[in-house]
């Protein structure tokens, strides 16, 4: 069948391009707000320093990764434009200005004078980009399963806000009786599970077999993968309300851990056909983020099993660990390595898409120093390794030390990030031409 | 010129503009057009053979008639014919109607658009109109159902023409209204702009038209022997892009590249668009689509 075509789907790059840049700096303030506050993660998981780094990382950074790279991405999964780039532009800036205003909120642990309005600001951002790209998906032209995943992750993100803006605006009006720690993990399950989860893997379904270079996938596996994942997540989130019995828990915990291993099989299947066989530093952040999703799985079962009694110092580390296996074991994880997959590419297309055929083109991984891509690695496992060792021996310093290693991740990072922003094709073209000109002579 | 019964009678105008007086003398029903109103919005939608029916003469008559003036002319009839039949359906019937005959206004010499179209927008849902007309009103008939109406018609005893239009009225079904799909209003559709406009998609107009059925054939077989193949599959991006990119640069005068690819390649087409190249596609099967890009014409 011949299809319909459009030239002008992708995205203008002043549209992409600052999501990237305010993300690298998110990435610097989550590394130096960690090492500051070190000792808050020794404090109760709702802190209002944690609830600040947490912020950070899901919001400036992990979030405006989000919108960059669906930006980018709508035209290849929806096979349209994005509905409008103007919105997308007006939304990053409002975007930013909330996530900074929020993030100071919380701190300085001014919950009942700012919060409201901060949590309110954030949540016409988050509004603006789910409305941007629901409108987007009336107008597709694919709607398969893949670009199920990333309606149904703009969902429940949308629900995730919600109720984040209610437990909020409750902190100052006290229109319901609630206990806010319990608002917090439902919160927690939509946003967390909801959108990042359902994001990530409608974005890796795209992504991960585009780079692995894998074809005749087994899609089938993403149908019951989607069904299950959210089935699990709508039950989870309404027994948390309605009837919060364990077993009753533990089923929907069930059917969303079936959804994940439905679709660690069809990343798995991709794995086995790929046509690229070694992996460079993207892919294998890509992967192990993958193997490390299996901590969460873990540490949230515990969590479930264990007995009853709020305010125990074990369940409190667990929950705190779960939280942060959840946000650097798999989301920054998957998150740095995808960034070393597709910002090169978008940074390459903007400058040497005009001047391919006509000069030699460098690869996109030529544009960072792939030296440092490695050296950061290595250095965010050492992150991830001591981290939960610091936690369970409660040792304060060990913290530090992990902290200082995350800080010099976003330094190397930022390092990569800026040298691709300031690369110049022109100064490259030329000193490739002239070494062209002496291998000739 | 060649024509046959399907040829445009705009298409035979713009050829010989005499053909005019030459139709206008077939049959008296034709001298209408010789009112340049009427002939202007009849002339570029009417076909020979729904002009023959228009004036109630046999095709084969018309077609003799411009083969005279110089057409090489094509007999052969397309089977288009369709019975009447002459059973009004349940939701025309029992209705307000409101009735317009429209053959005094052209015995008068005037174009009856005017008032048709104003009958038809003051139409309420429940009402029906009936235009009363000596011949089969096609190009009304494709207007208003532009305008969101349907119709039906029958042929009355003496021979006139009596077509029913009511709008279109669907009710929104279940996802329609959960979704907020577009849903087609039950009223006149007053201009083309309200659909543009409503969509407010900040892109330009694209410059490559919406690719039609065969037209990928159609530029495969006009390339035929003159293309250059490559296979970029298994390749890791962007060097699908680059290599499409430096092949097209090299690509021999009047030369086009067949590409197999695993998708459309979104980021590629503003390019081809900036270097002057178009480009066909037809999907074989998921994660499998070929690729013509050539040389525009412009």
């Amino acid at each position: 069948m011949a299809k319909n075509l459009h030239t002008d789907n992708a995205p203008d790059i002043s549209t992409v391009k600052p999501h990237f840049l305010f993300a690298a700096i998110g990435f610097l303030v989550l590394g130096i707000l960690m090492v500051v506050s070190a000792s808050g993660f020794f404090q109760a998981y709702y802190n209002h320093r944690l609830l600040a780094i947490t912020h950070t990382a899901v919001l400036g950074w992990l979030m405006m990764l989000i919108f960059g790279s669906l930006y980018q991405l709508i035209p290849v999964i929806f096979d349209t434009a994005l509905y409008s780039e103007r919105l997308a532009k007006f939304t990053f800036w409002f975007t930013a200005a909330s996530i900074i205003f929020l993030v100071y909120t919380f701190w300085i642990g001014d919950y009942v004078r700012l919060l409201p309005y901060a949590a309110t600001f954030m949540y016409l951002s988050l509004f603006f980009f789910v409305f941007n790209i629901m409108m987007s998906y009336k107008n597709a032209r694919i709607k398969n399963i893949k670009a199920s995943f990333i309606l149904s992750a703009v969902f429940w993100l949308l629900m995730a806000e919600t109720e984040g803006l209610l437990t909020a605006l409750n902190f100052k009006f006290n229109f319901y009786n609630a206990i806010h720690v319990a608002h917090l993990h439902t919160h927690a399950i939509m946003g967390l599970v909801g959108f990042f989860v359902m994001m990530i893997f409608g974005v890796g379904t795209t992504l991960i077999p585009m780079f692995l270079i894998s074809h005749r996938l087994n899609e089938k596996l993403l149908n019951k993968s989607f069904y299950l994942l959210n089935t699990g997540i709508a039950g989870l989130v309404l027994s948390k309300y309605l009837y919060p019995n364990r077993f009753v828990i533990l089923v929907f915990w069930s059917i969303i851990i079936a959804g994940v291993i439905y679709y660690l099989l069809y990343i798995n299947d991709s794995y086995k056909k790929r046509m690229k066989k070694t992996l460079d530093v993207g892919m294998k952040y890509t992967m192990l983020s993958l193997v490390f999703l299996g901590l969460p799985v873990l540490l949230s079962l515990i969590l479930i099993l264990l007995p009853k009694s709020n305010g125990s110092r074990y369940a409190e580390i667990i929950m705190l660990l779960y939280g942060l296996s959840m946000i650097f074991g798999f989301f920054t994880t998957i998150a740095l390595g995808q960034t070393y997959k597709t910002l090169p590419f978008i940074i390459w297309l903007e400058k040497y898409q005009k001047l391919v055929g006509k000069y030699h083109t460098p690869l996109p991984r030529e544009l960072y120093s792939e030296k440092v891509a490695g050296v950061q690695f290595y250095l965010y496992m050492l992150f991830l390794l001591f981290t939960p060792i610091a936690l369970i021996l409660q040792n304060q310093n060990l913290m530090l030390i992990a902290t200082v290693l995350f800080l010099i991740v976003s330094v190397l990072y930022n390092y990569n990030v800026w040298k691709m922003f300031f690369h110049d094709s022109e100064q490259y073209i030329n000193k490739r031409e002239k070494e062209i000109l002496k291998d000739h002579n | 010129m060649k024509i046959n019964a399907t040829t445009k009678i705009s298409k035979i105008l713009k050829e010989n503009p005499q053909a005019i007086d030459v139709i206008a003398g077939i049959n008296h029903n034709f001298r209408k057009l010789q009112n340049p109103i009427l002939r202007r919005s009849l002339a570029t939608r009417v076909s020979v053979a729904d002009a023959a029916k228009i004036g109630k003469v046999p095709v084969e008559d018309f077609l003799k008639a411009l083969e005279k003036i110089g057409f090489e002319v094509d007999y052969h009839i397309p089977d288009t014919d369709k019975k009447n039949i002459y059973i009004m359906p349940p939701d025309f019937s029992n209705r307000e109607i409101v009735k317009l005959d429209v053959r005094p206004i052209i015995a008068q010499g005037k174009d009856p658009f005017g008032y048709i179209n104003k009958a038809a927008k003051n139409l309420k849902p429940e009402q029906i109109l009936l235009i009363i007309n000596d011949f089969e009103p096609i190009p009304l008939i494709d207007y208003l159902i532009s305008k969101n109406f349907v119709h039906w018609m029958k042929q009355d005893d003496e021979g006139n023409y009596l077509t029913y239009f009511k709008l279109n009225c669907k009710k929104p079904g279940f996802w329609q209204r959960l979704f907020g799909k577009k849903e087609v209003p039950c009223r006149f559709h007053s201009l083309d702009k309200e659909v543009s406009s409503s969509k407010q998609n900040e892109k330009a107009p694209v410059s490559v038209p919406h690719q039609k059925e065969g037209d990928f054939e159609k530029i495969e077989k006009q390339y035929d022997g003159k293309m250059k193949q490559i296979d970029v599959r298994d390749l890791e991006m962007p060097m699908p892009m680059q290599r499409i990119l430096e092949s097209i640069e090299q690509l021999p005068e009047g030369y086009a590249l067949f590409v197999h690819h695993k998708r459309i390649p979104q980021f590629l087409l503003p390019e081809l668009k900036k270097r002057n190249y178009s480009y066909v596609a037809k999907e074989i099967e998921p994660d499998y689509t070929y690729l013509i890009v050539y040389k525009s014409n412009s």
